[in-house]
């Protein structure tokens, strides 16, 4: 005999209560022991993430049968190709029609569907933990939900924190009932250190290929991050870039005469913040943007900056629907 | 403007402290940030890591300079100097004689005196000392302090005029008394008008002395005397009327009989020319009084007042064998009748008895002295009362006390006394003449229970005393000491004390003032039962007062006297004659009008505007 716990879904999930917001900030968010409640997911925000899907631009080559259009010829019902007949051959996908017009044997070859595996490297460094509430949380919430966009679709989702070197990993993993298990890894991973953009190169091979989802503060020259796209580039993965960024570092609220202490190298910066200072470091930071965004679009890659403090709802139904990170 | 703290001025390097804060590199507060990345493509923070950065153009760097100027005028405290002050010891003058009643400055010269000299107790400083002297008739001392200004105003609150004229060298004895040791740190001030008491040759001080002149005219006709004399049918009353102006008068003179107009005269005076003008004096009219119209600048003088009335005969018993010198003497009081009887008609009731003002007993002593009224003995017998003794001579009668007022114009260098009573172990009371035998002329004033008495030890039949002048002119000062008239002449000054003698068995001495006002000068009681002779010295009123002496064994007498302040020239003089140590009296420390509160007040605005100027830029 079955019963239905309500607060628990069919694939075993437990999300956050459905009638409160979702919502990436601390002060929204009540954080309760399942890993989707760690996260912020609630049961709406499920509900509406398994209409969606993480698009790809080309057709996946992946090993288990999907929902993708991969570049093997399978068993769908979209006409592919037609080749003549070898010995061996499914004789059920023979094209008598056009033996009878043409008096030779020719196979009909349909389109093959096959998953793919969405790699979701999170930047756990100490930038991204400087604001646990509009950057470490939103971050990892973001993974989380592209976890179980992945999982939903059919596909594979695997994820991995970095820092200085890989703290955690989990996947790749298949099926809505795993992911818990990914969220939970997500929500472990140990935050601090320095970013290591090296050592993301050295593991992204050891991942399975697929879509590379990068959430990051992307707080580094951008040439730094040109391995890092090669790396992908190298593995065969799409890659998608999403950069949280804290309202502190989209708008600053500092002013005054200030010794600016960086969070990962203890480099620190004298400023006078006043009017002007503000306004060049808009400059700067919209400058960086720009160069992150080109580096990106030479190596293909689709770049979505979040605004930490937006509800994880708007984040993920709106700014990614629009970024075309998911698709309806 | 001055500075009163000009090292403050130091206080100018926090400036260039400031502007160097400026320069050099700011001292920063830490604050933690995900990545400097983007701040260190801010340009200002390049220019800001340096040691030494340009100083730019900043409105908090003005307004901190702008405070930071005020506070350190604030500190150099500036001040303005609004008037003088008056440090050390100052001894202040007031002239409040008759003349500083003179109306030619408003409301009159009294009144801006005072008003001068509270100005000057205003500029008193912290601890400077001030002594306030009235210069009248009889200066004193109205008050004195150091530092307290309420005490100082207090005085000047309470001085009065008075109708006499200045002493100006009593006041500036009472200056120097004043001064004391500290002569070298004073200064003296004279607010008067400059009309005082005749001063021989200048008198000097030993500080620097500035004085005030107070008036500006002199324009003033008065009455200089009035008198009643006999005249043919019936007495006269005699005024003499002075322009003591630079411009002609046209007057009338009124004269009033008891208060009812008897008489007027109109009068035309030329500038410093005077006349006299009589008036007939009705039959029993007690007082005169004449009045100039229209009154002037100086109404005091326009005003006199004189007594018609015969005064009471003060009665003298002459109990003498028979001598002509003596009797003659008494007999030169305008104000007595001598009466004689013998030695052998003598009662003793008549010691007691209150039909005599004075007894004279010449070469007799009654056997049981006098108890109530006075009396004088000539040529003693031997008496034990007396403690007279057989007859010596005496040699040189010799003063026995200097500047005696009973030998006043007494010369005893020519007179010789061949027999004189031994008055050597008498106690009798105080010798005024001493001899080389022992005292000649005692006299003992009177008490409680005695009344005043005399003994004169000279047999004036064995002397030439009776030929000399200075006999009658002794002997009128003895019955003028031991019997003095109950109403003195009748033109006093004011504030001359005057003498009133009740005469024996007075009960009760009362005098009314020309304002109407009552005083009791005496009244008997067990321990005074005798009178003698009374001082009354509240002649600071001019006009008509009133004596009344009221003896039980008859009607009350009433008897007059009359202080007039004589018309004299009201005109300031242009200096006194006092010389002081050089230099002036009043220049001294300023007295300065803080302007550092305001420097403060700004100071603080500035700051405040700073702080809101720092928000709203940051």
């Amino acid at each position: 005999m079955s019963s239905t716990n309500p607060g628990t879904t069919r694939s075993g999930l437990s999300p956050a209560a459905p009638d409160r917001p979702e919502t990436a900030r601390p002060e929204t968010a009540r954080p309760g022991n399942s890993p989707a409640s760690r996260l912020g997911l609630t049961q709406d925000l499920l509900k509406a993430l398994q209409r969606l899907a993480i698009p790809s631009r080309r057709a996946v080559l992946g090993g288990i049968a999907g929902r993708r259009r991969s570049r093997r010829y399978g068993s769908s019902l979209d006409l592919a190709d037609y080749r003549a007949y070898a010995p061996g051959d499914d004789i059920r996908r023979l094209d008598w029609s056009a033996y009878a017009r043409l008096g030779r044997l020719i196979m009909r070859l349909y389109a093959g569907e096959e998953d793919t595996c969405i790699n979701l490297w999170v930047d756990t460094s100490a930038s991204m933990a400087w604001d646990e509430a509009t950057k470490c949380r939103p971050a990892r919430a973001i993974a989380g939900a592209l976890a179980f966009l992945a999982l939903a679709s059919e596909d594979r989702a695997a994820c991995a924190g970095f820092s200085g070197s890989v703290v955690g990993r989990a996947g790749p993993l298949r099926g809505k009932p795993s992911a818990p298990r990914l969220w939970a890894a997500l929500a472990d991973f140990p935050s601090g250190g320095p970013t290591g953009w090296a050592s993301l190169v050295a593991a992204i091979p050891s991942l399975p290929r697929g879509i590379s989802v990068v959430i990051s503060d992307f707080l580094a020259d951008p040439e730094e991050l040109r391995p890092v796209f090669a790396a992908q580039k190298r593995a065969g993965n799409e890659l998608m870039l999403i950069q949280v960024l804290s309202p502190e570092e989209l708008r600053p609220s500092i002013a005054g005469e200030l010794r600016l202490v960086d969070s990962e190298s203890e480099a620190s910066v004298d400023v006078t913040v006043g009017r002007a200072a503000l306004e060049a470091y808009h400059g700067a930071r919209l400058e960086h943007g720009r160069a992150l965004s080109a580096l990106a679009s030479s190596y293909g890659a689709t770049l979505m900056p979040v605004d930490g403090s937006l509800p994880l709802r708007q984040i993920v139904l709106g700014d990614m629907l629009r970024a075309r990170v998911a698709s309806a | 403007m001055d500075l009163l703290d000009p090292l403050a001025g130091l206080a100018g390097f926090s400036l260039a402290a400031i502007v160097a804060l400026y320069f050099l590199r700011a001292r920063r507060s830490t604050r933690q940030v995900p990545s400097t990345l983007w701040w260190r493509q801010v340009t200002l923070d390049r220019q800001a890591a340096a040691p030494w950065q340009r100083i730019r153009p900043s409105w908090l760097l003005a307004l901190q300079l702008l405070a930071a100027t005020f506070v350190v005028m604030a500190l150099l405290q500036p001040a303005l100097a609004t008037a003088q002050a008056l440090s050390g010891q100052t001894v202040v003058i007031i002239d409040n004689s008759a003349t500083m009643q003179a109306t030619d400055v408003h409301p009159d010269r009294l009144a801006v005196a005072i008003a001068d000299a509270r100005r000057l107790v205003q500029r008193l400083g912290p601890r400077a000392k001030m002594t306030l002297i009235a210069m009248g008739p009889s200066p004193r001392v109205i008050a004195t302090s150091e530092g307290d200004r309420q005490t100082l105003l207090q005085g000047l609150k309470h001085l009065r005029p008075s109708a006499g004229q200045a002493d100006l060298q009593e006041a500036l004895q009472l200056a120097v008394a004043a001064a004391g040791q500290h002569a070298s740190g004073t200064r003296l001030v004279i607010f008067s008008d400059g009309i005082t008491q005749a001063v021989g040759q200048p008198v000097t001080v030993p500080f620097p002395v500035d004085y005030e002149k107070i008036g500006v005219s002199g324009e003033n006709a008065g009455v200089t005397s009035l008198s009643v004399v006999p005249g043919p049918r019936g007495q006269i009353a005699v005024a003499h009327v002075q322009n003591f102006g630079r411009a002609v008068r046209h007057l009338t003179a009124e004269m009033y009989a008891d208060s009812r107009l008897t008489g007027a005269r109109s009068l035309d005076l030329t500038p410093r020319s005077g006349e006299e003008v009589s008036f007939p004096v009705p039959a029993g009219a007690t007082t005169v009084r004449v009045e100039l119209v229209p009154r002037d600048n100086y109404p005091l003088d326009q005003v006199a007042v004189a007594v018609a009335a015969s005064p009471p005969v003060l009665r003298i018993l002459l109990v003498s064998a028979g001598d002509m010198f003596l009797q003659n003497a008494l007999a030169l009081r305008p104000d007595v009748q001598v009466v004689s009887e013998t030695p052998s008609a003598w009662q003793p009731s008549q010691g007691s008895s209150s039909s005599y003002g004075l007894l004279v007993f010449d070469g007799f002593v009654p056997p049981e002295l006098p108890a109530s009224v006075p009396y004088l003995v000539v040529g003693p017998p031997p008496n034990r009362m007396l403690g007279a003794g057989s007859a010596l001579s005496p040699g040189p009668l010799l003063p026995a006390q200097a500047d005696d007022p009973l030998l006043a114009d007494v010369d005893l260098a020519n007179v010789d006394a061949a027999a004189s009573a031994d008055m050597s172990s008498s106690h009798f009371g105080s010798v005024v003449v001493t001899s080389a035998g022992g005292p000649v002329l005692l006299v003992r004033p009177a008490t409680a229970t005695a009344p005043a008495a005399a003994v004169l030890g000279i047999f004036l039949h064995d002397s030439n005393f009776v030929l000399r002048s200075a006999f009658p002119i002794l002997i009128t000062h003895l019955s003028q000491y031991l019997a003095p008239g109950t109403v003195p002449a009748p033109d006093q000054q004011p504030g001359t004390p005057v003498t009133i003698s009740p005469g024996p068995g007075a009960k009760l001495v009362t005098v009314t003032f020309p304002s109407g006002h009552h005083e009791i000068l005496w009244r008997s009681t067990k321990e005074t039962a005798v009178a003698g002779a009374l001082t009354f010295d509240g002649t600071y009123e001019p006009g008509l007062y009133r004596v009344n002496v009221a003896v039980p064994s008859r009607t009350s007498t009433a008897s007059y006297f009359a202080v007039d302040v004589a018309g004299q020239s009201t005109w300031p003089s242009p200096s006194l004659q006092v010389r002081g140590t050089a230099g002036r009296a009043l220049p001294t420390s300023s007295i300065y009008k803080s302007l550092w509160p305001w420097m403060a007040g700004i100071a603080l605005v500035l700051l405040l505007t700073e702080w809101v100027v720092y928000h709203r830029v940051t």
